[in-house]
């Protein structure tokens, strides 16, 4: 069956009204449960049981949530009843909802707590529901669901669900609470002065920290559910007024599209969100920590956040913000300012600096300045090899070593960098393997390349510095030119979110230069940067370029209000 | 008819323009100018300038006679099917015999001062390679490579002639119209044919964002490449004085001159990153030029697939149609002025007149 006409099929299954619509208290859809998970499970995810009600009989909705769960030992059934007449059962799993919460909160006043201070139990059902919601559960978050594969899914997000006897509903009951790590300061972007919380691998905590920091009603979460297996809780958060609406609808576009059996981290969203697959530069900056998120925000950015996952995306993203560390705005603006100064020309380093010293040896000898040239031929008068040849292998030894580096446990890192020191190093050298200049330029490449902010954007770069060192070698400056020409070319005609990945700098924006290469101070900045931008594909325009609105008063400015 | 898939800003255009035809110019333009005004080769672009200001004034009513049409698209409205058309295809010629001259002088130059063993097929064809690159982005993506190489490209001008200042003798440039203003009408005649290359517009305007500020961001960009072609000039002559014209790139030789002690020394290798920068932006949007005359003369839906194939032919007449450096320089300066201007002034001056004379207009609902 084609999957349109599958889905055709389960749309009508679910709208059909409700009488047509069988309950799990008959045996036909016990049986036929049955049948599913042993036969076909693979088909559960994606379609579920359309239509498929909560029975009245306390005992057959437990069968079927039994069987649908496999006897799972962590999951609870607990029966009771509800001030001494009502029968009742309430499930939910132990590894993720809270038990002791479930049993002081929901069973302890249903069970007797509520006759003992004097509730009177209402006699009839309806009433029943409305009672156990409104006056005796303490939790706070209780909700009412009728179908089976919304109470299947609450259960497995940790809430807990209520059936009562004769009550063809569960009552849901969010009292899901599991063990997370706690708040501790980012491992991968620390700084020296500013906010030393990070996100944590738990959502809702993740939300918590954003919302915490911005007291407008306006900061909007939408949640959605990605993954046909894992069900990962996705969030959108953005700024209602700031963000552009059309950037908004975007993003629920393209993350609704994505059609994946799990969602482990957000990076797995990252790849299917990029404007450009082809590419070695991210178009997604993420981050770890919530001051950049909120930072973002109030660009009017939208953030993305999944249950599971420390790192939340940003979008649109420019190649600015990538180079920018959070620390930056914490500093002053001059020191600021030199950092990043400093940062582009060390990326400029790691780019060509190899290059340049392959074009030069190998075609441009004329280039050097004459004692330096004397030296740099004086050392690689005994060494066998090209200098690309001699490059390219110090440069994929350092990339070995930064690796290993990375993986091994740290107990054995000694090791790594003594042998990497000691051996590579200094013995390279004194063998006249290679000689001392490259082994310079490696290390001066790779310490480079570790100034930049983010992580994943020292990857795209180190990547083109082989490409460029590969067309140095062969064609010299001419290489080096045409290579770094179509980086820049590559890198203009890049968008995020249709997003200019260059923007302001290409486009150029004046108002907004000043947080790009340099950093003014925070009351110069007087405009929010617009971080819209033109779709580059044909037929394809999802946001408006260049609208001649009114210029924004921007964040904080000292001068921002019209009197003065 | 045309995939004007985006429209580029009249910043945007200027960004085009400056790149995109004072690049080459830079470095090699006071040498044939010199030839003939020897010292006074500097008022060159300015005597120039009325003439490439009136360029910019044909091609700007053109486009508001017929709003959002190129060339190839109204010419033969104008002057009936096949005349027209065969208008369209002079101006692709135009087009694709500059951006094949270009392409020679980009290899001359690489091969003259930093890459002497490398054969011309490869250097041609690389950067015919990397241009066409460029062009499938279509012509925003051009502004902003034009607005990434300029602001670069404008500092290390004014750095090279910083570091030039000890050498540079003013008085080199005495004495002022030795010969009166023949041999700088002449040389004008050369310069002109630099800057009349912005009959580029018949393709860029309709792209444009805003005719009338399209318009006067040309004239901002002539003025601005005229102030450069006159600084640089002058500073050549100032450097180099008589020896000027034997040079045939005397600003690069302006750039290997100067130094700041030893701190900053030898900005050739800088120079010529730039130069193979600027010639492929150059190579760029001449190469989109004739595409998209080429695609309208035929409507054709799609410019795209066109790029690659004429990308190849303009590198392969590049490297075929003249036999050295010498034989070329001596085009550019004996037979290129008179040559261009066929295509720079008549030609659209031509249809101008006559679309003037007919009453010809452009399509109703196009007026902005």
């Amino acid at each position: 069956m084609p999957n349109w006409l599958r889905s055709l099929f389960s749309w009508l299954k679910r709208r059909r009204p409700a009488f047509l619509r069988p309950s799990v208290d008959s045996g036909r859809v016990q049986r036929a449960i049955e049948e599913r998970v042993a036969k076909k499970p693979e088909s559960i995810p994606d379609q579920g049981f359309p239509g498929v009600r909560i029975g009245t009989q306390v005992e057959a909705n437990l069968a079927a949530i039994r069987e649908l769960l496999g006897n799972a030992p962590d999951l609870v059934m607990r029966d009771l009843r509800i001030a001494g007449s009502f029968r009742a059962a309430v499930v939910f799993f132990d590894t993720l909802g809270r038990s002791e919460m479930v049993a002081t909160q929901v069973i302890e006043p249903l069970a007797y707590e509520a006759v003992r201070s004097g509730l009177k139990v209402p006699t009839d059902l309806a009433r029943l529901e409305q009672w156990i919601r409104t006056q005796v559960v303490n939790a706070t978050s209780i909700t009412v669901e009728t179908e089976l594969d919304q109470v299947v899914r609450d259960l497995c997000h940790g809430k807990t669900a209520l059936f009562v006897e004769r009550l063809p509903h569960a009552i849901i009951v969010d009292l899901a609470g599991y063990d997370t790590r706690s708040v501790t300061e980012p491992v991968g972007e620390p700084v020296v002065r500013g906010p030393r919380d990070g996100f944590v691998d738990n959502l809702k905590t993740n939300m918590s920290l954003i919302r915490r920091r911005v007291g407008s009603p306006l900061l909007r979460f939408e949640r959605m559910e990605l993954g046909r297996w894992t069900r990962t809780p996705v969030v959108i958060a953005y700024i209602h007024g700031l963000a552009d609406e059309a950037l908004v609808q975007e993003v629920r576009r393209r993350l609704s599209a994505i059609d994946i059996d799990g969602i482990i981290d957000t990076s797995y969203i990252e790849h299917f969100i990029e404007d450009t697959p082809y590419t070695i530069f991210p178009q997604v900056l993420n981050t770890e920590r919530p001051d950049i998120v909120v930072a973002s925000l109030l660009e009017g950015r939208v953030a993305i956040l999944a249950e599971g996952s420390p790192f939340a995306l940003i979008v649109p993203t420019t190649l600015w913000m990538l180079m920018q560390a959070a620390e930056d705005y914490y500093q002053r603006w001059d020191g600021a300012t030199l950092v990043r100064l400093l940062r582009y020309i060390l990326v400029a380093a790691v780019v060509l600096f190899p290059s340049i010293y392959v074009a030069a040896t190998t075609f441009h000898p004329e280039m050097l300045p004459s004692t330096l040239l004397i030296s740099i031929a004086a050392a690689r008068e005994a060494v066998p090899f090209s200098s690309f040849a001699e490059v390219l292998l110090m440069e994929i030894t350092f990339e070995a070593l930064r690796e290993a580096g990375v993986r091994l446990p740290r107990p054995i890192g000694q090791t790594i960098s003594i042998v990497g020191a000691i051996v590579i190093g200094e013995a390279a050298v004194t063998a006249q393997i290679v000689s001392a200049p490259v082994v310079i330029i490696a290390a001066f490449t790779g310490i480079s390349s570790f100034v930049i902010p983010h992580f994943n954007l020292g990857i795209g770069f180190r990547i083109a510095r082989f490409f460029i060192l590969l067309l140095a070698g062969s064609l010299g400056l001419l290489g080096i030119s045409i290579g770094v020409m179509l980086m820049i070319l590559h890198l203009a005609a890049l968008r995020s979110f249709g997003q200019p990945y260059l923007a302001p700098v290409s486009p150029l924006r004046w108002y907004e230069l000043g947080d790009t290469i340099v950093r003014l101070p925070r009351w110069v900045m007087r405009r929010r940067p617009r971080p819209t931008g033109a779709s580059v594909r044909r037929g394809v325009e999802f946001l408006p370029q260049g609208s001649t609105d009114a210029p924004e008063r921007g964040e904080g400015s000292l001068r921002a209000s019209p009197g003065d | 008819m045309h995939p004007r898939e985006t429209k580029i800003s009249p910043w945007q255009l200027a960004m085009i323009l400056i790149p995109g035809i004072g690049s080459t110019a830079l470095p090699s333009f006071p040498s044939a100018t010199a030839v003939f005004a020897r010292q006074d080769a500097w008022l060159a672009p300015l005597v120039a300038l009325p003439f490439s200001a009136f360029v910019i004034w044909v091609c700007g009513r053109l486009a508001s006679r017929f709003p959002e049409e190129t060339f190839a698209e109204y010419a033969p409205k104008v002057l009936g099917t096949v005349p027209g058309k065969l208008c369209g295809l002079l101006l692709f010629w135009y087009f694709f015999h500059v951006d094949a001259a270009i392409a020679r002088e980009f290899a001359d130059f690489l091969i003259a001062t930093a890459h002497p063993r490398t054969p011309m097929p490869l250097a041609v064809g690389l950067a015919m390679f990397a241009t066409a690159i460029a062009v499938r982005h279509g012509p925003e993506i051009l502004a902003r490579l034009g607005e990434l190489v300029i602001f670069p490209s404008v500092f290390l001008v004014l750095l090279i002639i910083g570091l030039a200042y000890d050498n540079i003798d003013p008085y080199l440039l005495q004495p002022v119209l030795e010969n009166g203003w023949r041999p700088v009408l002449m040389s004008a005649w050369l310069s002109h044919y630099f800057t009349g290359h912005l009959v580029l517009l018949v393709v860029l305007f309709p792209a444009v964002r805003g005719l009338q500020a399209g318009i006067k961001a040309s004239y901002g960009a002539l003025a601005t490449i005229v102030a450069a072609l006159v600084l640089v000039s002058a500073v050549s002559i100032g450097v180099l004085g008589p020896l000027t014209s034997s040079y045939y790139w005397p600003f690069f030789k302006v750039s290997r001159v100067g130094s700041f002690g030893a701190v900053l020394a030898r900005l050739d290798p800088l120079v010529t990153g730039f130069w193979v920068a600027g010639s492929c932006f150059k190579l760029a949007v001449t190469l989109y030029a004739a595409v998209i005359t080429f695609a309208h003369i035929f409507g054709l839906r799609d410019w795209r697939p066109l790029v690659l194939p004429l990308a190849a032919l303009m590198a392969a007449y590049a490297v075929g149609h003249m036999d050295n450096l010498v034989e070329h320089q001596h085009m550019l300066i004996f037979f290129w002025p008179p040559y261009t201007q066929v295509f720079q002034l008549v030609l659209p001056a031509l249809v101008l007149l006559v679309a003037a004379v007919r009453g010809v207009e452009g399509k109703p609902g196009g007026a902005r």
